[in-house]
């Protein structure tokens, strides 16, 4: 166990959630280190997005959603706090569909600023392009900063949707399927933005994709009905994968 | 397969047509109403000229014009207008307050079974006859304003000017606000009910307070059927009739702010008011006239609010981009 690994960014501790009378995950343990990437994979229904969006309190809005168990943002748990609005400024999100709002691309970046500081405009401003730089988008958008951004396509919409969710400065930062709805050549450029914003943050990202989890993640957390079967080191469990679930997982062999 | 096609082809040529032909009827219909009315109305125009919007007095003008034997085409409207004006503009303000904040109850807040009895609820108040509506007012509204706020010192203190009874403005903005509270509501909670999910998500995810996403994602994603709510409420607050008929007081004066609040007790009489109270008199050529012309100017207003509407939209819509 290295340095990272004891003090792990996210730690998940025996989890349970259900909502009504459905029970969706059975004790679910997983420890996110800083600056890696973690990515979550197993069949559709298994809880991917069920797990993801219980780390920034997203499923408080869900009728008859219960957690038990305990999920510590660096060592607290987030779940006694009564504000999840002050967590969901720590922990970022970006969604399957990018969500840009039916604003202009900088009113797009400013808006989680605005929302939460004091503080000049043109400030502002500089900071989203600096923003926008990091996810590659800038030289793409820069004459049409006050453009809508509903004239991006996918994978720029995409891109700044991740530009958004960094101005808050996010020690976290939570990826459901954020390629999904993107051309391979976009899902590339996205996949070096996160190695490139794993450096400074922490990553969780849930993927169908298997070459995808295999290139960018670090750690990887198998779900399958509601429990974690295998979860590890990312090369460990694609080269040497324990359980014969996964292995037929990850070489498409599974129905 | 191509047979198909071509014949879908047709079919598609057909309908599109008939469609046309149906917009054009419409188009025409509309047009035909305008010019019938402004002809109508043209005497009135021509004698009045300027004075018909800076004059008042409407009420006695016509009884002389129905008593005269040579036609009278000279009137005064400012009464009325201010009238129509000074009702529609404080009922739409009361009734898109309260139209939008339950509209955003009923579906951002209420549970889901609630929200739908709810939502039919108001459908139906929706389609409430207006007579109704000015029934309820005169038998609650009118007896309600006079035992709160009517006493004698009052009405012989304003006397020599107009009679306060109950009826007037503040009766008449009550009752239309009552009427109008549900058509917004209903269209309002459409529109907020079309706003996608991701909208929210976006906003909830960068820390914002329900409160926030109602204020800044919700209400701003929902504008444009908003807006619309609130037009098609002003539309039919300029063209109610019947109700303020029965609580306005029936008498155009003009709004006299340095009254204060009793100008809220004063009578008016808005356009729409005084075609229906008049009506009778319509077999007098002059008054007839006297009567297409508040209609020339009540279309005139609403077509005036339409326009500035859309434009305020469509200006809304190239500076902030649209939701679609
Ligand atoms: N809002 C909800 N209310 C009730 N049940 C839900 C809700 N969302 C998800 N579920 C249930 O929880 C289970 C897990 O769903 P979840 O969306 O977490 O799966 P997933 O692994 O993300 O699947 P996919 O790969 O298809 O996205 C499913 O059985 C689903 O029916
Ligand atoms: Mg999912």
């Amino acid at each position: 166990m290295n340095e990272e690994e004891k003090n792990p960014a996210i730690k998940i501790e025996n989890v349970n959630i259900r909502y009504g009378d459905n029970r969706v995950l059975n004790d679910v343990s997983i420890d996110v280190p800083k600056n890696s990437i973690y990515a979550f994979i197993g069949p559709s229904g298994c809880g991917k997005t069920t797990m993801i969006r219980s780390i920034n309190r997203m499923n408080d809005f869900v009728a008859g959603f219960k957690l038990t168990g305990r999920v510590l943002l660096n060592g607290t748990d987030i779940y006694t706090d009564k504000k999840p609005q002050v967590l969901r400024k720590k922990i970022g999100m970006v969604f399957q569909q990018p969500n840009p709002l039916p604003v202009s691309i900088m009113q797009n970046m400013i808006l989680p600023l605005t929302e939460h500081y004091r503080g000049a405009i043109s400030h502002f401003r500089e900071l989203a392009e600096q923003k926008l730089k990091a996810c590659a988008l800038y030289g793409e958008v820069k004459d049409k900063l006050d453009k809508p951004a509903f004239e991006l396509s996918g994978g720029q919409q995409q891109r700044l949707c991740i530009a958004r969710a960094l101005m808050l400065e996010p020690s976290v930062i939570l990826f459901d399927e954020p390629c999904s709805a993107l051309d391979p050549i976009s899902t590339h450029t996205i996949e070096d933005l996160l190695i490139e914003l794993k450096k400074e943050r922490t990553i969780i990202i849930v993927t169908h994709n298997m070459e995808q989890a295999r290139r960018v993640s670090d750690y990887t957390a198998f779900f399958y009905n509601g429990v974690i079967a295998e979860a590890g080191q990312t090369n460990k469990l694609f080269f040497t994968p324990e359980t014969e679930l996964l292995e037929k997982y990850i070489t498409g062999k599974f129905s | 397969m191509k047979k198909n096609s071509g014949k879908r082809k047709i079919s598609e040529k057909i309908s599109e047509t008939i469609m046309s032909a149906l917009a054009g009827i419409g188009v025409l219909a509309i047009l035909f109403i305008f010019v019938f009315v402004f002809l109508r109305a043209l005497p009135v125009f021509k004698e009045s000229g300027i004075g018909l919007f800076i004059s008042t007095g409407f009420e006695r003008q016509v009884v002389t014009a129905y008593g005269s034997a040579e036609p009278l085409y000279s009137f005064g409207l400012l009464g009325l207008i201010t009238g129509t004006l000074a009702t529609t503009t404080l009922a739409i303000v009361t009734a898109s307050l309260i139209g939008i904040g339950s509209a955003v109850v009923i579906s951002e807040f209420a549970p889901r079974p609630l929200a739908y009895s709810l939502t039919s609820l108001v459908r139906l108040l929706a389609s409430i006859p207006s007579v109704i509506f000015g029934l309820v007012g005169v038998i609650i509204v009118v007896p309600f304003i006079s035992s709160l706020f009517v006493t004698t010192e009052l009405q012989l203190q304003y006397l020599s000017r107009f009679q306060i009874t109950g009826r007037g403005l503040l009766a008449s903005v009550i009752v239309l606000t009552f009427m109008l509270v549900p058509t917004v509501t209903a269209l309002s909670a459409d529109a907020i009910a079309a706003v996608p999910k991701r909208f929210k998500e976006a906003g909830y995810a960068m820390g914002m307070t329900r409160f926030r996403v109602i204020l800044k994602i919700i209400l701003p994603t929902g504008r444009s059927g908003i807006i619309a709510s609130v037009i098609l409420a002003a539309g039919r607050g300029i063209g109610e009739a019947i109700a303020l008929a029965m609580v306005c007081g029936g008498i155009g004066l003009v709004p006299d702010l340095s009254l204060g609040f009793v100008t809220l007790l004063a009578p008016v009489l808005p356009l729409s008011a005084a075609i229906m109270v008049n009506s009778e008199g319509a077999g007098s050529q002059s008054v007839s006239a006297a009567l297409f012309a508040c209609a020339a100017v009540l279309l005139l207003i609403g077509t005036v609010l339409s326009i500035t509407a859309r434009a305020v939209n469509s200006y809304m819509r190239k500076k902030i981009g649209d939701a679609a």
